[in-house]
């Protein structure tokens, strides 16, 4: 087996041997399932719950990429508005560095108090955690840029929009997309602990984490564990798409996806 | 007939180092200048200046007509998009001065004609080797059809065999169009052998402290081999030791 192969299958075979000791553990020692559920178990019941976990998964997804699109176009918008005006970078960016840095669960319970629909609350929630990231990075590379070329778009004359559309945006795109990938994961927690502060209202909150709580409330621990076990294949997910994307943009010609 | 007077031209950079200090030079139209000195010396300095990017602290720059001429650059990297293709590097400038798509194009094809690149019209920078990534840096300077080329020790990065042929191809192209080249680098044989006039630079703070005038007459069709040419190339070469030692 080469190299590669088995670095391929090392993180497999950790899993495999996690999963088969956890369940050696709960039928020597009989844990019962409201204690600690069996793989299998759960596994179980992501299968016989599909129909409830499926339509959970969905507005919880919905939330996610609603909160990614609005993080990706609001960061984008601002990041080429504060390089194209000091004053505004200069009056606005603190406050999105506040947003950041205030954990959303102390935000979460003022926003459902100013904002009345219940998707509006995940998607504000969720975009607040996530838009940092793409807004940070794509202000680093919209500086990012080649000063022979900035000296040459100078000498040909060129304003100050076409440096931003020729120049300074195609030199952001790969920074971008890096701030892109760290906020597909954070919109994920964004709309789900959004879900969990919402869950305590009587708001229309179907979510996988409202899924999580109310197993919880009637100690059906099995579906708790297969509803967690969803987000985190989600997060999986979200983040190799996100690659995926950024290694097609990217393949020509930068030097990230270069193949070795 | 003279295309630029430069008299007393001082440059001071922000951080306070005198880069150029009493600067002297002149440029005649049609003429290939090379700018020799030391690593240092402010050809750089100079050369942005000349190009409009660096404001002097003293001394001026006349353009004979009052407005500098069109003109084009090559700087030491080739400085291309590599997000975009050789088309698209290439007519860069004709896109910033707003021509249609079907002009840029049809411009462009031409400049990479011009420098044997016909073929890669479509290959980014990165599948192109440094000599290539060059010429597209060169057909980008030729493509809106400048009077006067403004090259910064362009080919300096590229190795020997490469160089010569740049240099050739360099020559024949601007022989060929009647243009005013300015050439700096460091290399004594590369300003003999290209340059009609080499101005000598002192080191930092730097000024033009000996100009002389290559003669290529009777050399035959291979200059560089000629006796002229070794000759040439150590009487610029003592000069060059001199201005080193004043």
């Amino acid at each position: 087996m080469s190299g590669r192969m088995i670095g391929r299958a090392a993180p497999l075979v950790v899993a495999l041997a996690v999963l088969a000791g956890w369940e050696a553990l709960v039928t020597l020692r009989e844990i019962p399932s409201y204690i600690l559920p069996a793989p299998s178990r759960i596994a179980a019941t992501l299968w016989s719950d599909r129909t409830i976990l499926l339509a959970s998964l969905l507005v919880t997804l919905k939330t996610t990429f609603a909160a990614l699109a609005t993080s990706a176009v609001t960061s984008l918008v601002l990041a080429i508005l504060f390089r194209q005006s000091r004053w505004v970078e200069r009056s606005l960016y603190p406050y999105a560095v506040i947003l950041q840095v205030t954990p959303i669960v102390a935000i979460a319970p003022l926003i459902l108090i100013y904002v009345e629909d219940p998707f509006a609350v995940m998607l504000v929630c969720a975009t607040i955690v996530a838009f940092f990231p793409i807004l940070s990075n794509t202000m680093l590379g919209l500086r990012s840029v080649d000063p022979g070329l900035e000296d040459l778009f100078r000498l040909q004359g060129a304003g100050r929009w076409q440096v931003m559309w020729l120049l300074r945006l195609p030199s952001a795109l790969p920074y971008f997309l890096g701030g892109l990938r760290i906020a597909g994961g954070l919109a994920l927690i964004g709309a789900v602990v959004a879900e969990f502060v919402s869950s305590t209202t009587a708001g229309g909150a179907t979510g996988l984490a409202w899924r999580i709580i109310e197993a919880g409330q009637r100690l059906n621990v099995p579906r708790m564990f297969a509803a967690l076990a969803l987000i985190a294949a989600s997060g999986i997910a979200i983040f190799a798409l996100l690659t995926a994307i950024s290694q097609f943009v990217l393949r020509r010609w930068h030097d990230s996806e270069r193949k070795d | 007939m003279s295309l630029l007077r430069i008299a007393g031209l001082s440059h001071r950079f922000a951080g306070g180092t005198l880069a150029l200090d009493g600067l002297n030079l002149g440029l005649e139209r049609g003429e290939f200048l090379s700018v020799l000195g030391p690593s240092g010396c402010g050809k750089s300095t100079l050369l942005r200046l000349i190009m409009g990017l660096e404001t002097p602290t003293t001394g001026a720059l006349a353009w004979a007509g009052g407005v500098p001429p069109r003109f084009g650059v090559v700087f030491q990297e080739p400085t291309l998009m590599p997000w975009a293709d050789v088309i698209d590097n290439v007519a860069l400038p004709l896109r910033l001065a707003g021509a249609g798509r079907a002009a840029r194009e049809a411009a462009a094809r031409e400049a990479i004609d011009l420098v044997g690149l016909s073929g890669f019209e479509r290959a980014v920078p990165r599948e192109l080797s440094g000599g290539m990534r060059m010429r597209v840096s060169i057909a980008r300077a030729f493509v809106g059809n400048p009077e006067l080329l403004l090259l910064d020790e362009p080919f300096a990065a590229l190795d020997e065999i490469t160089r010569l042929r740049l240099d050739d191809e360099l020559r024949a192209l601007a022989t060929a169009r009647g243009l005013t080249v300015v050439f700096v680098t460091h290399s004594v044989f590369e300003s003999v052998y290209l340059s009609t006039r080499i101005a000598v630079m002192t080191p930092r703070p730097g000024h033009v402290a000996a100009e002389i005038t290559v003669e290529r007459a009777g050399a035959g069709a291979d200059f560089r081999a000629s006796a002229g040419y070794a000759r040439q190339c150590g009487v610029v070469s003592d000069r060059l030791a001199e201005v080193m030692a004043a």
